[in-house]
């Protein structure tokens, strides 16, 4: 028994544990592989999703911000200003359709706003503008139709239910705005991509300078969508589908959880479309209309440009009666079934 | 913002659009029918790399430059590597339960993971639909033997869901892979095959379920030939014959424009 005092209590300890990993590690080797092929094959599922939004919307981004540096070049405010008419309504509605032949899009417009208001235009028109320009424009139109190849009646309810609703809120904000400053004193242009806008002249500090912010505004905008292309990915390939289908379902929760996720996602009006297709099948047609209608009017990137812009009081009352409005016209989709 | 670092970031997104294109992989990722506006894009990323670098030379001759990494778009320079570092897979049988089974506009819907409501409307739609049309459905389905393409998936696939009865004992053949629904009877199994409309983010599944159990594992492309049968859920497949072939060249199936006659 003299051999058994002189065994370590280490060399028991190293020798069961060798055994145990002798017994294990196939396991766990086999284990190993299983979770390695499970990660590889579940992030090339999440890649091949999020590419695919990405290429698919990256005409749109592209076109929208090489249209926005030509805007930026040769349209000046006032030129926007001599266009609208002195009457009320022709005024509103001319307003709301301006997107169409200047198709601005929602980074470079606050600044625009600002400068418009600055030179007179009363801030109902402004809201309207503000409003409408980033949804009621071409590339938007085109980008949707594209996205919603089989649904072409969504165009028509963003574009059209985004024109009418401006236009509400913009009857609305002079109702109870009239005539007061909306703007804040003294600040400088401020603009999603972090440059301030020149729009005087057109030298070629003009040139050199819209060139500057077409690419900042390139990867300005790309980076939201490739954080909302992400973002489409997982929820598809991650969170289960009954999950969804329970969320995108219900007629009002579907509208708020869209509402929610267009704030936060932040994405370009000429890209969001692409996102929010991929919801076809799980979440309710008035709350996708939500999501496209809502997010280019406001998201937090938005929000954080018109908080440098505007009063804190008109930016509370924006968000909110646009939440309101908004929020009411998709559950009125979802109501009505006029989207199959 | 790095000059330097946006530069590089627009030509390498122009160069991994270039290769997508030029190696027919970008058909993986979207419908060959938008492949022009990918080529649009590469046009208009060409110009912005063009107008960045004209950028970069002035700053340079001026001295304004700093070569620090600071500034460098990050997020978009791995998305434009991206393809380049994991080369494009297809989608599987693990997404099946994930993705919806195939719904085509105004046509007869069949996604079973909608819930049982959704199932008892679609069932009534579809009893109203055969109701509706008997005259039509003897015009649809003439063919004894039904041959599945490329061409011809989805529209024989939105026929046979709609006018179920009408190709009940029709023979049929077609190639797919094998996968398991989630919501499935473990003795049964699809033949499936995704379709894409737009971009593989909207893919969804026309599969044909098969009593029995599978005689491959799944992710198999296979060859079918057998009967089209019907049970009191849904049209099912009885197989008379099955081989493995290998994955075609192009997985998917692509939605044709607009929704053709059925």
């Amino acid at each position: 028994m003299q051999w058994i005092r002189q065994i370590s209590p280490w060399s028991i300890i190293t020798l069961l544990s060798g055994s145990m990993l002798a017994i294990l590690l196939p396991k766990y080797s086999e284990l190993g592989v299983k979770f390695s092929n499970w990660l590889v094959e579940h992030f090339t599922t999440v890649h091949i999703i999020f590419f695919s939004i990405v290429i698919e919307a990256l005409p749109f981004v592209l076109i929208g911000v090489i249209g926005s540096f030509l805007l930026e070049i040769f349209v000046s405010p006032e030129l926007i200003r001599k266009l609208l008419p002195k009457s009320l309504l022709p005024a509103v509605v001319v307003s709301g359709l301006l997107g169409v032949i200047f198709p601005f899009c929602e980074c470079g417009l606050v600044p625009i706003i600002r400068k418009l208001i600055e030179k007179g235009v009363p801030a109902h028109l402004a809201v309207v503008m503000l409003l409408t320009i980033p949804i009621v424009n071409p590339i938007v139109g085109l980008a949707t139709s594209y996205a919603f190849y089989s649904q072409p009646e969504i165009v028509a309810f963003r574009l059209g239910g985004a024109f009418v609703i401006a236009i509400i809120i913009g009857l609305v904000t002079l109702a109870i705005w009239g005539k007061k400053s909306i703007l804040i004193k003294g600040k400088s242009n401020h603009c999603a991509c972090g440059c301030s806008h020149s729009n005087t002249g057109l030298g070629v500090g003009r040139i050199s300078g819209a060139i500057n912010h077409c690419l900042d505004e390139f990867f300005s905008i790309m980076k939201y969508l490739i954080i909302g292309a992400l973002m489409a990915a997982i929820m598809q390939v991650y969170i289960p589908r009954e999950w969804l289908n329970l969320l995108g379902g219900n007629s009002e929760v579907s509208v708020g959880v869209m509402m929610i996720a267009a704030f936060f996602l932040s994405i370009c009006s000429g890209a969001d479309a692409f996102v929010a297709s991929t919801f076809v099948n799980t979440f309710t047609a008035g709350a996708l209309v939500t999501f496209l209608v809502y997010g280019p009017m406001i998201d937090l990137k938005n929000l954080l440009m018109l908080r440098a812009v505007f009063k804190t009081r008109f930016v509370l009352y924006l968000v909110t009666i646009v939440s309101i409005t908004v929020f009411s016209y998709g559950i009125l989709i979802n109501q009505l079934g006029v989207i199959r | 913002m790095s000059d330097l670092g946006r530069t590089i970031t627009l030509f390498l997104l122009a160069n991994t659009l270039y290769q997508l294109i030029n190696n027919g992989t970008i058909s993986l990722y979207i419908n060959p029918r938008f492949i022009p506006l990918t080529k649009i894009s590469f046009v208009l990323v060409v110009i912005m790399f063009v107008l960045a670098l004209l950028t970069l030379i002035r700053k340079v001759i001026k001295r304004q430059i700093k070569f620090t990494i600071q500034g460098i778009p990050v997020i978009v320079l791995i998305t434009a590597l991206s393809p380049l570092l994991f080369s494009p897979q297809v989608l599987g049988s693990s997404m099946i339960g994930q993705k919806g089974l195939f719904t085509f506009g105004g046509y007869n819907r069949i996604d079973q993971v909608q819930g049982e409501t959704q199932q008892k409307t679609k069932q009534n739609s579809t009893s109203d639909n055969e109701k509706k049309q008997p005259e039509t459905e003897k015009k649809k389905a003439t063919d004894d033997y039904i041959k599945l393409s490329d061409n011809n998936f989805i529209v024989q696939f939105a026929k046979i869901q709609r006018y179920k009865t009408e190709f009940i004992g029709k023979e049929i053949e077609l190639e797919g892979f094998i996968a398991h629904h989630p919501l499935m009877d473990k003795d049964k199994y699809m033949i499936a095959r995704y379709t894409v409309v737009c971009c593989a983010a909207d893919a969804q599944v026309l599969g044909f379920t098969v009593n029995g159990r599978a005689p491959f594992p799944n992710d198999t492309w296979v060859k079918v030939n057998g009967k089209i049968a019907m049970s009191k859920e849904d049209v099912y497949l009885e197989v008379t014959n099955i081989n493995q072939i290998n994955m075609p060249e192009n997985p998917y199936l692509y939605a044709p424009e607009g929704l053709p006659e059925i």
